[in-house]
């Protein structure tokens, strides 16, 4: 990559960027899933056309499917589901029939070390790491899910009722998503409380 | 075995795999690394992507794990059916990375 001219970003390993006098181009490299944003087309062409001398490959063309997560362009701008990977994970956790509900967590509820101890610890460990990654494109469980993610290294019985209990909300909402869009301002803005 | 869509036989694939666990912290390998994609990056380059409406491709890298090259001095023995009859106490010395490895 780097004998391409291509800079690696200091924040994360997996970045790579091109600059030059025609435009920008942005590579994000997993494994082997890699995708490509730029903002002129004659570039692509080059590098790709250089890539494949050296690496046998497939041009997978517009972009659907990056690391299960779903890309779908819209005239809003680009939205992304989660929604395959939200369905296989109520399969996993058998709760493919569960009554949905409506919020993900108990109002005012606070989770606490105390309890007795679940009987399947590595079940809760899988099924909350996998909840974890659904956050990638749905901020509305970051905050229940990483309250239970607390208590990974020995969950009770109420940890894993506040589990399963974001599991029926994921099964009311799989379809929602995370819309990105056109209008989006690149200024950073930050928030602070207080309290 | 790779199928066919309706479940016929279409080629047999077999690969070789790396018996990493006799590795020895230290002397064979040093660091395991593998690369995370942070959410964060993701959201920001289709974010981009969605501002200017720039075009996003996918490339698709065949067998990518076996493009890597090792820092580390690592030998494995010869793979059982593989063995040289002339040399059947040799052990391979590796060039690139293989499946299985730290």
């Amino acid at each position: 990559m780097l004998g391409l001219g291509f800079l690696a970003s200091h924040a994360n390993s997996s970045l790579f960027v091109y600059h030059c006098t025609h435009g920008v181009l942005y590579l994000l490299l997993y494994v082997d899933d890699m995708i490509i944003i730029d903002s002129n087309q004659l570039m692509l062409r080059t590098l790709i056309n250089r890539l494949a001398q050296e690496f046998s490959m497939k041009d997978l063309s517009d972009l659907h499917y990056f690391l299960g997560i779903e890309v779908i362009r819209n005239d809003k701008g680009i939205f992304l589901s989660q929604a395959k990977y939200a369905l296989d994970l109520l399969t996993h956790a058998d709760m493919v029939d569960c009554k949905p509900i409506s919020t993900p967590f108990v109002v005012g509820s606070h989770l606490t070390e105390s309890g007795t101890p679940h009987c399947d610890a590595t079940q809760f460990r899988s099924l909350a790491g996998a909840l974890q990654y659904l956050t990638l494109t749905r901020p509305d469980l970051s905050y229940n899910v990483n309250s239970i993610c607390q208590y990974m290294h020995a969950p009770t019985t109420y940890h894993f009722r506040a589990l399963k209990r974001i599991l029926r909300y994921v099964k009311g909402t799989y379809h929602y998503g995370l819309q990105l869009s056109q209008h989006s301002s690149s200024t950073l803005i930050g928030y602070s409380d207080a309290d | 075995m790779k199928l066919q869509a309706d479940g016929s036989k279409k080629h047999h694939k077999a690969r070789l795999v790396a018996q990493g666990f006799s590795q020895k912290h230290g002397i064979d390998f040093d660091a395991t690394f593998s690369p995370v994609v942070r959410p964060a990056t993701v959201r920001i380059i289709l974010t981009l992507a969605a501002m200017h409406n720039w075009a996003l491709r996918q490339l698709d890298v065949k067998n990518a794990f076996l493009h890597g090259f090792l820092q580390e001095e690592v030998y494995m023995e010869q793979p059982p059916g593989y063995i040289d009859r002339e040399f059947p106490s040799h052990v391979c010395c590796l060039q690139r990375a293989l499946y299985g490895l730290k």
